[in-house]
């Protein structure tokens, strides 16, 4: 009998090592559920109107930057291109990236940068009237500063967190701009399930 | 006297060398040099890894390349959540032993106006500007 419960102890014990540290619900940072999901219409980079509205029943993936960044922002999109290559067989995800910088991100441009890392990323732009209360309802800071000594001209400081809208369109999880894109199919598939 | 002549034979070869490595700045080490490819006449990036393996301080203070009408050294910086450019004024020090990696979400090399767009696979030459180990060459592979 001794024997038993000792065989048993051992096998609970390798089976809790195997097991390992329990898998969080989210890596990001959770927002709590509160007040009406926000909506917006702007310009995706084929010159069609883009209604957040229209894609609930989907997980969203929102990011704010622009196509001349010069770091940020192409390592959000080249992890991106690697979760959607992850969640290929899933569907019900869209990633939208809304420019900061609407002065020079015309459609034909965000389309050519998008193109760079998926066909199924929207890009999308407005007139600045259109932006910036996108940018006030999802709490994005940008500034555009001068660079003179510089062939760019301006950069666009901008707020650099990835945003995770679940099913109903209210913003979940937030997730920095270089996370494990191992870690962002993760929140998804948590959101998808939820 | 054949004797003779290889060893000034081998003499030739090795200042030829020391030579060669002057110009080449031999005390700059540099890996992993990539850029990510690009679209239309946008600017592009490259990052890379500088180890200073001389004796002496020194500081990258240029770049220029025929794959486009300007290099210029930038810097990222990404706090609380918030990205921001900051110019470089006077270049990139490094002490002796130094390694410097410019990578995404810090230094990096900004490469405007391309004379075509990057594409993924194709290999073009950045040359570097130090100010003690002169102007060194480098070959940089464009990759997403």
């Amino acid at each position: 009998m001794r024997r038993t419960r000792s065989a048993l102890g051992v096998l609970l014990v390798v089976a809790a090592g195997a097991c390992g540290p329990a898998e969080p619900e989210f890596y990001g940072t959770t927002r709590p559920e509160v007040g009406p999901p926000e909506d917006f219409t702007l310009t995706d980079q084929y010159g069609k109107p883009y209604r957040l509205r229209d894609h609930r029943g989907k997980v969203v993936l929102l990011f704010f930057g622009y196509a001349h960044c010069p770091d940020v922002c192409p390592v959000t999109l080249s992890n991106w291109a690697r979760v959607e290559e992850a969640l290929a067989a899933q569907g019900d995800v869209e990633f939208v990236f809304v420019t900061v910088d609407p002065e020079r991100d015309t459609i034909e441009r965000l389309r050519d940068h998008l193109e760079i890392f998926s066909d199924n990323f929207r890009g999308l732009t407005g007139s600045e009237e259109q932006v910036t209360p996108v940018y006030e309802a999802f709490g994005i800071f940008r500034k555009k500063v001068p660079f003179s000594s510089s062939a760019i001209g301006y950069v666009v400081d901008h707020s650099t967190l990835m945003l995770l809208l679940d099913r109903e369109g209210k913003v979940r999880v937030t997730l920095p701009f270089d996370a494990d894109p191992d870690m962002i199919v993760h929140d998804i598939r948590r959101l998808l399930a939820s | 006297m054949r004797g003779v002549g290889n060893r000034l034979s081998a003499l030739a070869s090795a200042l030829l060398l020391l030579a060669a490595c002057a110009r080449s700045g031999a005390a700059i080490r540099v890996d992993e040099a990539w850029a990510r490819p690009t679209a239309g006449s946008g600017p592009g990036v490259a990052y890379l890894s500088i180890t200073n393996d001389g004796d002496q301080p020194d500081r990258l203070v240029g770049a220029r390349s025929p794959c486009c009408a300007t290099v210029e050294i930038h810097h990222t910086q990404v706090s609380e959540g918030r990205m921001s450019m900051v110019p470089i004024e006077n270049g990139i020090a490094f002490a002796p032993g130094a390694t410097v990696d410019l990578m995404p979400g810090g230094y990096h090399l900004m490469l405007f106006e391309p004379i075509e767009p990057l594409r993924t696979g194709m290999r073009f030459v950045v040359t570097l500007e130090f100010e003690q180990n002169g102007e060194i060459p480098v070959e940089i592979e464009v990759r997403r």
